[in-house]
């Protein structure tokens, strides 16, 4: 029988062999690809030639010679004379980053609330709700875009006949002026005591992880599963907080070398390899390997941003390094009070704990410095707003748009979220005798979320990916500025949309990290 | 021992209290069921009582209906209905040459008849129309709204003989290989005699005027990009589908996933841009495409690799056992995936594929932004013309009104598609 089938075998042709085929298929594939792109190449050099255009990205250090902004809204501080298509680029990616970021704030609350509201028992207020989601999802967005522009913002009073909104804010058609705040040098103390608060909580988290580590040696193998489980975030947030301090060492002595050395990767792998090596002598055997690799990640991402916010002076990059050194203090303080609750079975008032660092460590420590602190409230000079801050109209009219149109696709995700919660869970825990509010935060909440979580972020890169449609009504994001007036000035299409690309490929694919992270952070443990 | 006061038969059921039933218990369950859904109540139908009364005077009761300009509209009146009614042709067609517009109404109605029966499946005939749509009426479409597409010059006869001889060869070649019993060739044959006829016939297109695709706009111009780039990316997006989950072919998966990837990840106004700069440099010399055949292939990819990702969450829901069941029957791959496969998982995917849809027919206003005139752009401009500035609102509201009964009628479509499709796990 044995030999038959041998026998059989041997006779087949290869042909029919599905792993001969598969690789007969993929040597034509990559032949066709190759060829096709090569076709490509040389007709786009064919073409190049033929225009006179040459490649390259030599033009991100020419001028640029258009204001791409008004001088109401100029963050970066462009300068139609001296600066570069290159600050072109980083003016429209930082408009593109800001109005994302508020975008996504101001969405996620509509959304939720509308999510909430449609599932409400009042018919009449899910009525509203729901005709709030299908008339804002059923329109297209630059239609949406328009109207709120157009038919909305632009029609405003003038400048002289503003909505005066406590006597601060002053909303007319071209713009909302709003008080800026401004803080003299001395104000660096409450962000330096912030970080110091906040590194401080997490430095004594690692070191009860550390110590705890060090004692349970006889731990089974779950709990230090789970512990490793823990520190891997924690590895990337240290790694990404001591690349902000390293920035700043590494800069001042440097220089103008310190672009070189901070945005480069080469140079960042380098730093990586020495702090695998200090990581690697303090932590105790069995954590390093996959954690140091993660730190590395945290490390290798902080350095060049830490490079890159550097730039915008001592401020903003104080004002990052205390964002970072926060998360990490809130970070260890959940995380502590997680473990305290284990242990002793009572609750922490983590929230409050978390205000007080954030708000409260700050707050004291402007007040005993004699709250140095200015608000530049508006006035009215003249034919415009001088002092305080504005939103110019496009922008408003932008964000009323992606903040509508993101909230009513939120909404319903967060209304299926909700609704994937089987009733059981609200009448086991009733019958535990927990209240309706704690019911809703501790037990449909947490499970509604491993529901909401994953849409909601790909909601988020849609309306990071939406927020190109800017062009239509002037704001000056990534897409307008750079692919739209630096390209039809420069002609270099392959380059700028490339770029283009790279950015918002950049964006998405840090969203779908997180996401990565979250799911399997949050996934339903199976049998 | 029947005592007075006890009563010998039940007593008849009484109603419940009028405040347990009827409307008066509908009221009291769903808008005052708690002090702050009773203030809610009241609240909503105080501000719908102040908004909703203009907003019906404006749209409804005192609009002027019929105009020639804005000084027949009072500033203060109602909407000024009479500049739609005056440049509906616009909206509708754009700068379609107006004594040609019955032919893009009759491929429009052409493909409502054929649509019905694969929408509706009451309606006879769906095989039948699935056909057509597929094999003829794309070829009809193209010859109605644009006219003959020149492959090869018809006139003088020449292309006539051309066409005839090379159709008369591959039919010629099929029925003698039919004869010779050779199914294979024959079927291969025949196929080959289908795309000359087709491209004979396009080519001919009953010797009509041609229509260029720049004077594409308004509603129609909506229309052709959704359909056309819906139809070439379903075929793709299984293509990329099949590609991203073929893990025997490494380097194929890899290629699948990055394009997909690559694609969604980018907004589609880069992809539009990328289509409008940088295909024409793909392309080699005297080759030109034009914008409306541009911005259609930006749109085609783009759709292509959401469609992709939504019939492979499809693909992924069929078991396993589907596929081993496939293998044991002997099916090969090709037969494996149209019989067994791509049947089931495409009819689990339908409503994805039709909120797909949804999405490409409102990012076709995107076009309007690399200057394709789409109802949005019409609509936008038509309020810039000197005899109807200032009439935004009426523009705008007739353009959303569009999008929304199309959106909202396919979304309905896609719920009603879900409950009918739901038969596998019925409870």
């Amino acid at each position: 029988m044995t030999a038959e089938t041998q026998d059989v075998k041997s006779k087949t042709n290869p042909l029919y062999d599905p792993k001969v085929r598969a690789i007969i298929a993929q040597i034509v594939v990559v032949v066709l690809f190759v060829g096709f792109v090569l076709y490509i190449i040389d007709n786009t050099q064919a073409n190049l030639e033929r225009n006179g255009v040459s490649a390259g990205f030599d033009f991100m250090g020419l001028t640029a010679g258009f204001m791409p902004t008004g001088p109401n809204f100029n963050m970066t501080n462009f300068n139609m004379n001296t600066s570069t298509h290159g600050d072109v680029f980083i003016l429209g990616l930082v408009n593109t980053i800001l109005i994302s970021v508020i975008g996504i704030v101001l969405a996620t609350i509509v959304g939720f609330i509308m999510g909430v509201l449609r599932l409400s028992s009042n018919v009449l207020i899910s009525f509203v709700a729901t005709c709030y989601i299908e008339g804002t999802r059923n329109i297209p967005l630059l239609l949406q875009i328009l109207v709120w522009y157009f038919g909305v913002i632009l029609l405003l009073p003038h400048v002289k006949q503003s909505f005066d909104i406590f006597g601060v804010f002053f909303l007319n058609s071209r713009y909302l002026a709003f008080p800026s705040v401004s803080f003299n040098d001395t104000a660096g103390y409450a962000l330096v005591a912030l970080i110091i608060a906040g590194l401080g909580m997490f430095l004594y988290y690692c070191f009860t992880l550390y110590r705890g580590q060090g004692s349970s040696t006889s731990a089974s193998a779950d709990t230090d599963e789970d512990e490793g489980d823990k520190l891997w975030v924690l590895w990337i947030l240290i790694g990404f907080a001591i690349s902000l301090p390293a920035a700043s060492i590494i800069r001042p002595i440097f220089g103008d070398l310190s672009h070189l050395l901070l945005m480069n990767p080469v140079t960042a792998v380098l730093y990586g390899v020495v702090f695998v090596k200090v990581v690697g002598l303090v932590t105790p055997r069995g954590t390093t390997g996959k954690p140091v690799f993660r730190a590395l990640t945290g490390f290798l991402i902080g350095l060049p941003m830490a490079g890159f916010f550097a730039e915008f002076g001592m401020a903003v990059y104080l004002a990052l390094n205390a964002a970072v050194a926060a998360a990490a203090g809130i970070y260890a303080m959940i995380q502590w009070a997680q473990s305290r609750l284990d242990e002793t079975g009572k609750p922490l008032p983590v929230f409050w704990m978390c205000l007080g660092l954030v708000i409260g460590v700050p707050l004291v420590v402007l007040i005993v410095t004699g709250f140095p602190v200015n608000f530049d409230v508006p006035e009215l000079k003249g034919f415009n707003y001088r002092g305080g801050a504005q939103i110019p109209a496009s922008m408003m009219g932008l964000l009323a748009a992606l903040t509508f149109y993101t909230g009513a696709f939120i909404a319903e995700n967060v209304r299926a979220g909700i609704q994937a919660v089987s009733h059981g869970q609200t009448e086991a825990a009733h019958a535990l005798g927990i209240r309706p509010s704690k019911t809703m935060r501790l037990v449909i909440i947490p499970q509604a979320m491993r529901v909401i979580v994953p849409p909601v972020t790909s909601q988020y890169l849609n309306l990071t990916k939406n927020s190109s449609l800017a062009i239509a009504i002037g704001y000056p994001d990534l897409v307008n500025v750079f692919t739209g007036i630096s390209l039809n000035q420069t002609g270099k299409a392959l380059e700028i949309i490339a770029m283009t690309m790279l950015v918002y490929l950049t964006i998405s694919l840090l969203i779908s990290l997180f996401m990565n992270w979250y799911n399997t952070k949050v996934a339903l443990v199976e049998r | 021992m029947t005592k007075g006061y006890v009563k010998t038969e039940l007593h008849p059921d009484l109603p419940p209290p009028s405040s347990e039933s009827g409307k008066i218990k509908w009221l009291r369950d769903n808008l005052f069921n708690n002090w702050y859904n009773s203030i809610a109540t009241i609240l909503i139908f105080y501000l719908a009582w102040l908004s909703l009364p203009p907003i019906i005077d404006w749209a409804i009761i005192s609009p002027v209906w019929e105009a020639t300009s804005n000084k027949d509209c009072p500033r203060d009146g109602g909407a000024c209905w009479g500049m739609i009614d005056k440049r509906i042709g616009q909206f509708m067609y754009g700068f379609y040459e107006p004594g040609e517009r019955w032919r893009p109404d009759l491929a429009l109605i052409l493909f409502i008849v054929a649509m019905a029966p694969i929408l509706f499946d009451k309606l006879p005939g769906r095989d039948k129309a699935a056909l057509f749509l597929i094999f003829i009426y794309p070829a009809i479409g193209i010859v109605l709204i644009h006219g003959p597409i020149e492959i090869v010059g018809m006139s003088g006869g020449g292309g006539l003989v051309f066409w005839g001889v090379l159709f008369a060869a591959a039919a010629g070649y099929g029925f003698w290989s039919a004869a010779d019993t050779n199914p294979g060739r024959a079927t291969l044959s025949f196929a080959v005699a289908g795309i000359v006829a087709f491209l004979a016939f396009l080519s001919w297109g009953f010797g009509m005027p041609v229509m260029e695709t720049s004077s594409y706009g308004g509603l129609l111009l909506t229309l052709i990009l959704a359909g056309v780039s819906i139809a070439v990316a379903l075929p793709l997006g299984i293509l990329l589908a099949l590609g991203r989950r073929a893990d025997s072919m490494p380097i194929v998966q890899m290629l699948c996933i990055g394009f997909i990837e690559i694609v969604r990840a980018v907004p589609l106004i880069s992809v539009l841009f990328m289509a409008q700069f940088m295909l024409p440099l793909f392309l080699p010399e005297g080759v030109n495409f034009d914008n409306v055949v541009r911005a259609l292939v930006g749109m085609s990819f783009f759709a292509a690799a959401y469609m992709a990702e939504v019939i492979r969450g499809g693909l992924q829901a069929i078991p396993k056992g589907q596929f081993e069941a496939a293998d044991s029957l002997g099916l090969n791959y090709y037969l494996a995936m149209r019989l067994i496969v791509l049947p089931q998982a495409l009819k689990i995917v339908i409503p994805g594929i039709v909120s797909t849809f949804i999405g490409l027919f409102k990012d076709t206003t995107l076009v309007s932004i690399i200057g394709l005139s789409d109802i949005l752009l019409v609509g936008k401009q038509s309020v810039t013309d000197s005899k109807w500035l200032g009439l935004e609102h009426e523009a705008y509201f007739f353009v959303a009104l569009v999008y929304f009964v199309f959106c909202f009628g396919m979304s309905r479509y896609s719920m009603y598609l879900e409950v009918k499709l739901h038969t596998g796990h019925k409870r």
